[in-house]
């Protein structure tokens, strides 16, 4: 194979162990699905903790959920459930070869992800106040039972779940930086599809937490 | 031969470059195959002495050499090293990385700086591990029991993080392998031409993916308990110190799939090559490695028969524990029917498949003691289950991987170590692991629990006869290590194929250059198609030009 | 080496009877695989080593059907054959007889306490303690009949420890918060090791004491010393006193009350409010008082008090002891 000058069909930005850009495109895809396979495992092991504990202790679980603020959790739900459209849009105004546009959704995408955790910081906020705190730390009465096993769940999921959006709006950030520099573009979109990818999955985590965690019945 | 002549000009990778941050930068799989070789080396050094002190420690009943709370702190750290930082690492990091792409064809893995990351990733963990250590170390065992582990004073939290982060490392390099099995393959390699080392690779890659995952929660939520506190394995605030055994086991116990799939392979390999002849029962083998991971991922509530969990769990675990027994035993009468009608070298790899099957076999068929729920309520907890995983993880999975180091060790320095010495050494390394290992079998059905500091005086003389096998085997293991280290710098140049294999790694240099091959290989049959004459091999196509 | 004892303290529980021989068929099993693997290996090392003639007698066997289905279906077989057995004696050994000797054990770091409650007896197996008692002549550590059953239930009160008994092939986990249960039948008198086989801390290995099987007499002689001078157990009825159960609970037939009755309720099958149904068990029992808001009977209301941090472990367990017996004239045995 002649390695001293690219191929006509073979862009530069294809990585010299790679045959093609095809090959290139879906083993990234490939490789973020695996990624994300993993991520839905990590969480997993919270969803069962939360079903065996709710199993154990289901009026506990019946009485916080009511301590939980459902017209905050269903705005958030609103909001992520938007941004992943916007994500989508973002993906879709870059493969027509829109970058500007693209750029436009992501920080659309991102103001939506700072917007969530604005909702959480004041939900914690409340949360705190009253006494509601994770673990041995629960000091609040308005919850009967095992407070502090629901409220140690709650705050490390919501917790874990927050820390992912932080990481992906610092991913979109990246993302819009690489659009505006033409490095990621039409062409060579990979890691926009695989940026949405993750942001979708945030997204997917998010609309399991909230029935589970707000409304428990 | 094919490649070593061709292109005099161009480097092997060991010299295409140099300089420390060539190495430390790079993306080249098989320069960080090397890295890997070198620090689970360190670390299974480090892990040994521990093990050293340990049994000198046990050499008499009393504690007369360290006090109760050292000892508890060296089995701890013995446990969480050699299995973190040595065993589940060294086959899949340093062989898998090495041999893999150029197995597969390819110029590398589908994401090398992904790779390198691994690397890091796996060296900060060892990081936080040393940084626990230092801090005056932990005592909870490997296996962070609560509430023990969440109430006893050490700095717990920071071995619970490198643990959680030698687990990316762990996740990384299997997302990595698995993709390049599926997207890289050479032209002609459809899934049932790949080598068996392939097959069992992929295996273990999806077991690291998506058990891990787990492990890195349980630890994260230890992590919690102890440092603000959300304590949801902790029996005060109705939490369920059983819950977090599951969570552990649901892991752990994959784990040692992880450990032992990739040894799998290296055999398969090493007996075809060295017995030149084609695998039996490749099929078998190859989908037997996929049971194994499925299976072997059910079976975790073995470790807890006495735990108090209900006796129907318990029948589940111990009727599925069973079932996994079954691939693997398919697996070692397949590799027998390989020597059949075979051209025999009493080479060192083939040395170390004779150990291997023997050690395996033992420890194998101790699980099977294990298994069996009312021999289980009797030897839980006692030398009996150090000895069984002993044998299988050392005697087992790190043999293996000893011998795939001799099999490779040429492709991966260019050079050989002095082979009579190493097949001898190998005699002596089954020798005194045995005598190591296996009175803790006795000792352990006798009565004796583990993780004790003192013990009652009639077990001091097998716990004597075993630290004198342990001082034997450390030292027939030093000898390994010196002849493969002054082999690899001052031994004869090797071949590019010295024990005339098949598969795509024997058809470039040794060592390969940095990009692997001059173009694409290609491959017309399987990896197992003896007999072939060395001179046949040019023939069979690699699509490489003369 | 073929034999039960050279790997195994003689075996002196009834219900674990003929366990052993299990291990015995494994050894076998895996001395004949050994032989006839490693002897193929030997064989095929030697015959076909390299250097040999070719053997010329047609392509080289990959496959071969009947041989690989027996070397599936007769490993499947016997390995089922294993787990039926072993399923077997180990449902034989840990179902403890209805009519059982109970004794509570309780772990903590380092040491095992057992409590007798219907002698009101308690012996703490510390080292000292079972210094004191050799001198005095006394059994030590666990002192039970020989040929009697015994049920041995076991909570924590603090990490996880481990009752290993090797020599009745019993051993079980003690946790915090909750009862386990074992159960055995000393055939022959004498003195077992009793240790902990569950790593916790630093003197797990020196958490050591002795099974003392002992003749009947001479139990209930010891049994009858000890009553005397040994600090017992909590009485269960005066913790219910002081603790003000009787303000809500009833301990005759009711109906109405702020709590539900606990007349008979040991062994009842209780439903709750989220419509489930719960058998009251020890742990049932044990669980209702220390967090009585993890389930609640139906028609009644989240109101109990816990008395988590209000009674100590000995107060508890008598307490439980106490309401077992309630409206049952059997001591409450399960």
């Amino acid at each position: 194979m002649n390695t001293t000058a690219p191929q006509p069909e073979r862009p530069a930005w294809v990585a010299p162990f790679f045959h093609s850009r095809e090959q290139q495109l879906s083993s990234a895809n490939l490789g973020m699905w695996l990624f994300i396979g993993q991520e839905i495992l990590f969480f997993s092991g919270l969803f069962m903790a939360y079903i065996a504990y709710r199993w154990m202790y289901p009026d506990t679980w019946l009485s916080a959920a009511d301590a939980l603020d459902k017209s905050l959790g269903t705005l958030n739900t609103v909001v992520l459930l938007t941004s992943s459209l916007t994500m989508v849009f973002a993906v879709r105004a870059l493969q027509m070869d829109r970058p500007k546009e693209s750029i436009r959704y992501l920080v659309a995408t991102i103001g939506f992800g700072i917007v969530f955790l604005g909702v959480k910081s004041v939900e914690y906020a409340h949360k705190f106040e009253e006494g509601i705190l994770p673990g041995l730390r629960y000091s609040a009465d308005s919850v009967e039972g095992m407070a502090g096993l629901f409220f140690g769940i709650y705050f490390a999921l919501t917790g874990l779940h927050a820390v992912h959006v932080i990481i992906g709006l610092g991913l979109l950030a990246w993302l819009a930086f690489k659009i505006h520099h033409g490095t990621v573009n039409h062409d060579n979109h990979a890691l926009a599809e695989n940026i949405g990818l993750y942001w979708h999955l945030v997204d997917l985590v998010w609309i399991f937490l909230f029935p589970m965690l707000y409304l428990v019945r | 031969m094919i490649e070593n002549n061709s292109h005099p000009a161009e480097p092997s990778y060991l010299t295409a470059s140099r300089g420390i941050r060539s190495w430390l930068f790079t993306v080249d799989h098989k320069r960080i195959g090397v890295m890997y070789l070198v620090a689970t080396t360190l670390f299974m050094m480090t892990g040994g002495i521990l093990a050293g002190v340990l049994r000198m420690e046990l050499f008499t009943a009393a504690g007369d050499l360290v006090d109760a709370d050292t000892y508890n702190r060296l089995f701890t750290l013995h446990g969480a090293i050699m299995v973190f930082l040595v065993i589940i690492p060294a086959a899949p990091a340093v062989i898998g990385n090495f041999v893999l792409p150029l197995m597969l064809g390819a110029k590398d893995v589908a994401f090398p700086r992904l790779n390198l990351a691994s690397f890091h990733i796996y060296m900060l963990g060892a990081a936080l591990l040393l940084v626990s250590m230092i801090m005056g170390s932990f005592d909870t065992g490997w296996t962070f029991y609560t509430p023990y582990s969440t109430s006893t004073s050490g700095p717990v939290a920071w071995a619970l993080g490198g643990v959680f982060v030698l687990g990316f490392s762990s996740i990384l390099t299997g997302l990595n392998f698995i993709v390049t099995i599926h997207k890289m393959r050479a032209p002609g390699m459809s899934w049932f031409r790949m080598p068996l080392l392939l097959w069992a690779l992929y295996a273990t890659s999806a077991v690291q993916l998506l058990a891990t995952p787990v492990l890195a929660i349980t630890v994260f939520l230890l992590v919690l308990e102890r440092t603000i506190g959300i304590g949801i394995f902790d029996p005060n605030l109705g939490g369920d110190p059983i819950l977090f055994q599951h969570f552990f086991w649901f892991y752990s116990h994959p784990a040692v799939y992880i450990m032992i799939l990739p040894a799998f392979g290296i055999i398969s390999e090493m007996v075809s090559v060295h017995a030149q002849r084609p695998i039996f029962g490749y099929k078998g083998i190859a989908l037997s490695s996929l049971s194994i991971a499925i299976v072997g991922s059910l079976v975790w509530g073995h470790h807890m028969f006495t735990s108090g969990q209900s006796i129907y769990a318990s029948v589940v675990f111990s009727f599925l524990t069973f079932f996994v027994a079954v691939p693997t035993a398919i697996k070692v009468f397949s590799w027998v029917a390989t020597l059949y009608r075979g051209q025999i070298q009493l080479s060192p790899p083939m040395m170390y498949v004779f150990t291997f099957l023997a050690l395996f076999m033992i420890g194998g068929l101790t699980g099977v003691v294990l298994g069996a729920l009312s021999l289980d309520v009797h030897l839980h907890d006692t030398y009996f289950v150090v000895a069984h995983f002993h044998y299988v993880m050392m005697g087992g999975a790190i043999i293996a991987y000893i011998g795939g180091l001799h099999h490779w060790w040429p492709k991966i320095f260019g050079r050989m170590y002095p082979k009579k010495l190493a097949s001898f050494t190998s005699i002596l390394v089954f020798l005194s692991f045995n005598m190591t290992f296996f009175p803790m079998f006795l000792v352990g059905s006798r009565g004796m629990p583990r993780r004790y500091y003192e013990y009652i005086v009639s077990f001091q003389s097998l716990n004597q006869i075993a630290t004198v096998g342990a001082v034997l085997l450390g030292l027939s293991l030093f000898v390994t290590l010196g002849y493969l280290v002054w082999g690899a710098i001052w031994g004869p140049v090797a071949s590019a194929n010295p024990w005339n294999g098949l598969s795509l790694e024997w058809r470039t240099a040794s060592p390969p250059i940095e990009h692997n091959f001059h173009g694409q290989p290609t491959v017309q049959g399987g990896p197992y198609d003896y007999p072939i004459r060395p001179t046949d091999l040019d023939t069979v196509g690699t699509g490489v030009p003369a | 080496m073929f034999k039960a004892d050279f790997w195994f303290p003689t075996s002196v529980n009834a219900l674990a009877d003929g366990t052993d021989d299990l291990f015995i068929f494994i050894l076998w099993v895996t001395l004949i695989s050994m032989v006839i693997v490693m002897g193929a290996m030997i064989w095929f090392a030697y015959r076909y080593r390299a250097g040999q003639p070719i053997n010329n007698d047609g392509p080289l066997p990959t496959h071969h059907l009947g041989l690989e289905v027996a070397w599936t279906l007769v490993p499947t077989a016997i390995l089922g054959v294993i787990f039926v057995w072993g399923t077997r004696d180990y449902t034989k050994m840990s179902i403890p007889a209805p009519d059982a000797m109970e004794i509570r054990v309780t772990g903590q770091k380092w040491f095992w306490t057992f409590d007798y409650p219907e002698h009101n007896v308690r012996i703490q197996a510390t080292p000292e303690a079972s210094e004191q008692a050799r001198i005095d002549g006394n059994p030590v550590g666990l002192v039970v009949p020989v040929n009697t059953p015994v049920k041995l239930v076991g909570s924590s009160v603090d990490v996880i420890h481990s009752i290993f008994i090797p020599a009745f092939r019993v051993k079980k986990d003690v946790l915090p918060q909750r009862y386990t249960v074992s159960t055995f039948e000393a055939t022959e008198e004498g003195e077992y090791d009793l240790f902990c086989a569950e790593y916790c801390g630093t003197k797990h290995s020196g958490m050591i004491t002795k099974v003392s099987v002992v003749s009947e007499t001479v139990f209930a002689e010891f049994m009858a010393k000890e009553q005397t001078k040994s600090v017992g157990p909590a009485d269960g009825a005066l913790v219910f006193a002081s603790s003000g159960c009787a303000g809500c609970h009833a301990i005759t037939p009711a109906t109405a009350g702020v709590g539900p009755s606990l007349h008979g309720l040991y062994g009842r099958s209780e439903p709750l409010t989220d419509g489930t149904t719960v058998l009251a068990d020890e742990n049932y029992l044990r669980e209702s008082i220390m967090k009585p808001m993890a389930q609640i009977v139906e028609g009644y209301g989240p109101i109990m008090p816990s008395y988590s941090g209000r009674l100590n472990e000995d107060e508890l367990n008598a307490l439980v002891l106490y309401i077992r017996g309630l409206g049952r004239d059997d001591g409450g045995a399960l």
